[in-house]
């Protein structure tokens, strides 16, 4: 694969970008919350790697390469002035599309569900950035303390502070709201 | 429900993650047995992950497939258009060479081109007179005169006959 990437094969670019595009677009969504940014991300993410792969050294998988680009590309400075002033108008309205698992779910458990994953989603847009892009990359990609510290060149320590520091402000958000 | 204070709520984080040592990981799950209040911190921080993937999820599900595949394609064949027309002529030169096959013409060709420029850059005007006399010596044996031009010095000794 890597080796037609490096050819320029367009057809290996078309089959790296069905094979990885929805997991870097849950990485970038996941970040900043902003659906046309994020197509964008992840445009910019496979066009960096048409025009590094030859630099590509595959010490490294061509995912934890990606995703170390889509990452840096979510908190480019220019990128996040621009997405504050957006965030006034941020909607985290998802639409009606079911996954495979609730397909068989009743109507009014679909309804709460789809209501529990707005209010949980528009409590995680309010978490800082920082916090924010630990807990996607933990909990969208499973990583590592370890490598999500390498990544984000920060302590494994802080890793596991920011992450229990989301699962509080969620718990207590969603408990606040509940009562 | 009874709080619990032998694990820290830091540290049920860490285990939902499976971030614990595995010593930690195996009494800590013995605890959860007999622990509601854990059990309840456990569920509660397991259920937010599902939530945030399901949603990530749901959202990524929605985005159009072949968006990012059209867009990058046309990116791409536009750097490739761009980088074709930097050079263009000299591929097509490089292409005329080849279908004729007149490499050795080509590289006399280039040879005699590099050697006349060289003979034409060493053409420069002569200097027939100083520019300008340094010094000079009148003795009774013989005379010294020292000029300067432009790119030396020249030194001229006559010595008397008699």
């Amino acid at each position: 694969m890597i080796k037609r990437l490096q050819q320029g094969q367009e057809a290996a670019f078309q089959i790296l970008v069905k094979q990885y595009q929805s997991r870097l677009m849950a990485i970038a969504w996941g970040i900043t919350l902003d659906h046309e940014e994020s197509l964008e991300i992840v445009q910019d993410v496979f066009f960096n790697v048409y025009r590094n792969i030859n630099e590509f050294r595959g010490d490294a998988g061509l995912m934890t390469w990606m995703r170390k680009i889509t990452v840096n590309l979510c908190l480019n400075w220019k990128r996040r002035w621009k997405r504050r002033f957006k965030w006034h108008h941020v909607s985290l309205d998802s639409g009606d599309t079911l996954s495979s698992k609730e397909e068989n779910a009743s109507p009014e458990s679909h309804y709460l569900n789809l209501e529990m994953e707005k209010n949980i989603m528009a409590h995680v847009a309010r978490l800082p950035e920082k916090i924010r892009t630990v807990f996607i990359l933990k909990t969208v990609e499973d990583m590592s303390y370890e490598a999500i510290a390498q990544m984000l060149n920060i302590k494994p320590g802080t890793v596991s502070s920011r992450l229990y520091h989301a699962r509080k402000s969620l718990a207590g958000a969603l408990k606040r709201e509940a009562s | 429900m009874k709080s619990c204070n032998k694990y820290t709520p830091k540290m049920l984080s860490q285990f939902v993650d499976n971030a614990l040592p595995s010593q930690i990981t195996r009494t800590l799950e013995e605890h959860l047995t007999s622990c509601p209040a854990c059990q309840q911190t456990v569920k509660k921080y397991q259920n937010i992950t599902n939530q945030v993937v399901n949603g990530i999820q749901r959202h990524s599900n929605r985005m159009n497939d072949t968006e990012i595949e059209k867009n990058l394609l046309i990116k791409i064949r536009k750097e490739n258009a761009k980088k074709k027309w930097n050079f263009s002529y000299l591929n097509g030169f490089i292409d005329f060479i080849k279908v004729k096959k007149i490499y050795l013409q080509m590289a006399s060709f280039a040879a005699i081109l590099l050697l006349s420029m060289a003979f034409l850059q060493d053409q420069r005007p002569a200097f027939h007179t100083p520019s300008a006399i340094v010094n000079s010596i009148d003795g009774e044996m013989a005379s010294v005169m020292i000029l300067e031009t432009p790119d030396r010095r020249h030194t001229i000794i006559w010595y008397k006959e008699s």
